[in-house]
């Protein structure tokens, strides 16, 4: 009741500040109002989807959501924009975190296993929604006169950013539900893993599509490019994760303000030597966890006490940027992909559980942690919009409306697979401190 | 009653005694300092603003202007957050009477003789312009007119009560001065002041009643840090004053019946330090260096020293027998909430800002120096 009656009053003074507040104030002026704001009412948001047994990630998104600019529009389209600025330290700080967990000595003996899984159910739904999308695309609202060939390559940039999954959202789920096991490992390593062959792959598919359309097909610095993303990135963390490991054994204070230093300084470095954000962060925590585990241990809970505040933010403006026009213009389109792909995930995951020899209970439950779609999908889909305006633009707009979908979809049914395997609340639980009076 | 006038009696203003800089280990030996009888050697202001300068874009440009663009929703929470600590050890405090009137004679003395000066020389040179001269020497009497007041003694003295309060009088006047800066015209005025007020006073409700009902230590100090951000964010939405949102806040924790201003000042002793930092650094690198640091900044030394000096005998004769002669020079030293409220008339005026927040740095540097030589402690081994 008092949760409620704080919410209220938190809104009527947002209320009141957005109607004496000047039209023509400028963007930076309502940061620090959009960032508290969402702080607290999403964190409510949260725990009240946590009394009905969903994620609190999904109260985040959808406090961000009715906030947002399509609903009650208390957090303006300026303000959502503002919002943002938290993206790449939240991505950076969630990518670390899922380095953190990968223990190369405990993975070693599932990693076969692992790649079977991910490669399998990955392969499998590219194939078929590739040859889905090029016997479709003539009744599709995309550039339905391509020839056959670009048509062709038009479906295979498209199905690669539908097959892509989300380590940001799974990490998050696994975060914030305390969860730790098989099923937890399982996801957080082939969505790591899936992460890294979907760079890849982009990158192959995009040369093709240029050579296909004639648009950019003489741009042969591509490969390079790649390269220097995914090796430079990783060289790039191994150097960061073995600083913090120094930093830790010989100095070893104020961690969780170095350790936002830290994600704060990769993410910038991540823009200007352009290098790709989650595999930086991942390799410097996998680097740290691997060298200095104990004291990566001490980190991550310094980590848990700072990374809330993060995962609040980056949650709320997610769902405040959710562009619920794309969703109605090309909803029924979305709806039906949605509906292939996660019929896709599951008939992969199933085929690769049997193919990796995982035990039923798991191999029955692992496709529900595979479904979440964010950031990473939308930045490829800007970089396809970008290259090839034409169509690329309508590929985008599909890419955000199925995004929204799978981002509200997936943490509710990845955390009910974590309920199921018995799995939240298995990590050290949150200190819990007396209030006086 | 209060006591007669003793040597503890002259302590040392808490709400500046909270801010002292977080890297401890390297204080520690100026501390020898007053061992000796002599007052610490750094204070915060002295040593952070002149590393902003150095950090800034005059400087070695680590802090460019874009970068301190980005930073400018975390001036409004830090000064949100000091305004909260000042709020709330006032309420805590709760002082009435004898230190209310010496510390209104003390800062509104100051106030008065820095205005007038700065009234009578800006005139006189000719630059700023007529309007925004009494703007400014308004603005300069405001910064002037806080102090954090040396010494050892930090709790229950009759001169940490007179430092504490004359730190109000600044924050209270300037945010309708600042408003008024900001939005010209009776009504707009009006309506800007009482909606910073009453969005601070909802915000403030809402902390009440969620601080003390979470008992989970990372949920709670996410409230505790959503609330000062909104209370910043707000301010700086609607024009106002961070400072005032944060002293209103401040002052309806500390008031209201349970333990909302202990949990606010624990959980924030997390994170004040490095926003308290953060505050001087960017003042620092925020220091446009013009002739008029110098020609406001010298001038404002020496006012700002002789308004604390008449404030202080004021003061003392509003309490006699209970401070001692050198009331007056223990108050030279500025604090943070001068430098502050700078920093402050440079996001809501950045027109009138050359002339303000530079002399404003200078002086309190200077002041800071000055205070070491004019002041002892008595400080004992």
């Amino acid at each position: 009741m008092a949760r409620a009656g704080a919410l209220a009053l938190l809104l009527l003074a947002a209320f009141v500040a957005h109607q004496a507040g000047a039209d023509d104030a400028q963007a930076s002026r309502s940061t620090a109002f959009a960032l508290g704001l969402a702080l607290i009412a999403a964190a409510l948001a949260g725990e009240a989807a946590a009394r009905v047994r969903l994620p609190r990630l999904s109260g985040y998104l959808l406090f961000g959501l009715a906030a947002g600019p399509y609903a009650a529009n208390l957090i303006t389209r300026p303000m959502a924009r503002e919002l943002t600025v938290l993206n790449d330290l939240a991505i950076a700080l969630i990518a670390f975190v899922a380095g953190l967990e990968l223990n190369l000595a405990r993975l070693r003996p599932r990693l076969r296993a692992i790649l079977a899984l991910g490669l399998t159910t990955m392969a499998l739904m590219f194939v078929v929604l590739v040859g889905t999308l090029w016997a479709a695309w003539p009744w599709l609202p995309i550039a339905p006169e391509a020839s056959p060939l670009v048509r062709f390559a038009m479906a295979t940039v498209t199905a690669t950013l539908i097959v892509s999954f989300s380590p940001t959202v799974s990490i998050a789920v696994i975060a914030e539900s305390r969860a730790r096991g098989p099923l937890s490992e399982l996801v957080m390593t082939v969505v790591v893993l899936s992460d890294l062959v979907l760079i890849l792959l982009f990158a192959l598919v995009l040369q093709f599509v240029r050579t296909a359309s004639g648009v950019g097909a003489d741009d042969i610095g591509l490969l390079p490019h790649l390269s220097w993303e995914i090796v430079g990135s990783l060289a790039v963390g191994a150097i960061v994760g073995a600083l913090l490991a120094f930093y830790l054994k010989w100095i070893g204070r104020e961690v969780t303000l170095v350790l936002l230093a830290v994600c704060g300084a990769i993410s910038a470095a991540a823009h200007a030597w352009h290098l790709e954000l989650v595999l930086t962060a991942l390799a410097a925590g996998l680097v740290l966890e691997n060298i200095a585990s104990t004291r990566g241990d001490d980190l991550k809970h310094a980590i848990e006490a700072g990374s809330l505040p993060v995962l609040i933010v980056f949650f709320a403006a997610a769902g405040a940027s959710l562009q619920l026009d794309a969703l109605a213009g090309i909803g029924g389109l979305a709806l039906g992909l949605a509906a292939l792909r996660l019929a896709l995930i599951r008939g992969g995951a199933a085929v690769g559980s049997r193919i990796a020899r995982l035990p039923p209970d798991l191999g029955g439950t692992v496709w529900m942690g595979l479904v979440s779609q964010a950031g990473v999908t939308l930045g490829l889909a800007s970089i396809v919009a970008a290259e090839h305006p034409t169509w690329g633009t309508q590929v985008q707009t599909l890419v955000i409306a199925l995004t929204g979908l799978h981002v509200l979809a997936g943490p509710v049914l990845f955390r009910a697979a974590l309920v199921r395997a018995g799995e939240v609340g298995a990590a050290a639980p949150e200190p819990r401190e007396a209030t006086s009076g | 009653m209060t006591a007669p006038y003793d040597a503890t009696h002259v302590g040392q203003d808490p709400i500046d005694a909270q801010m002292a800089p977080p890297v401890a280990w390297w204080t520690r030996a100026f501390r020898r300092r007053a061992a000796l009888g002599l007052r610490p050697l750094v204070a915060p202001l002295v040593v952070f603003v002149p590393l902003g300068f150095a950090a800034g874009p005059r400087g070695a440009g680590l802090l460019s202007e874009t970068t301190l663009a980005h930073l400018d929703p975390i001036v409004s929470v830090a000064l949100a957050g000091l305004g909260v600590l000042v709020g709330v050890t006032l309420g805590q405090r709760q002082p009435r009477g004898t230190p209310i009137v010496a510390a209104a004679l003390e800062a509104g003395l100051t106030m008065v003789v820095v205005t007038a000066a700065f009234l009578f020389l800006l005139t006189r040179w000719g630059v700023p312009p007529a309007q925004s001269a009494i703007a400014v020497a308004l603005l300069l009497g405001l910064c002037a007119a806080s102090s954090a007041a040396a010494g050892h003694q930090t709790d229950g003295s009759l001169a940490a009560d007179v430092a504490d309060l004359d730190d109000l009088a600044p924050i209270v006047v300037g945010a309708v001065a600042l408003a008024a800066v900001a939005a010209p015209g009776g009504g707009a005025l009006a309506i800007r002041l009482v909606t910073t007020i009453a969005t601070a006073l909802l915000v403030a409700g809402a902390g009440w009643l969620l601080f003390e009902r979470t008992s989970a230590a990372h949920e709670r100090a996410v409230f505790v840090l959503g609330t000062l951000v909104l209370l910043g964010g707000i301010a700086a939405y609607l024009d106002g004053s961070p400072l005032a949102s944060g002293l209103v806040a401040g002052l309806v924790w500390a008031r209201l019946p349970g333990s909302a201003d202990r949990v606010i000042a624990g959980d924030m002793a997390r994170f004040q330090h490095p926003l308290l930092v953060l505050l001087l650094v960017i003042a620092g690198a925020t220091i446009e260096l013009a002739p008029a640091v110098i020609w406001i900044g010298a001038p404002l030394i020496l006012v700002r020293v002789a308004g604390k000096l008449a404030g202080g005998w004021a003061a003392r004769r509003a309490m006699p027998g209970q401070v001692g002669p050198d009331f007056g020079a223990m108050l030279i030293p500025p604090g943070i909430v001068g430098l502050a409220l700078a920093l402050n008339v440079t996001q809501l005026a950045p027109d009138l800002a050359r002339w303000i927040l530079g002399p404003v740095a200078l002086a309190g540097i200077a002041s800071e120096m000055l205070a070491l030589y004019v002041i002892r402690t008595g400080d004992g081994p």
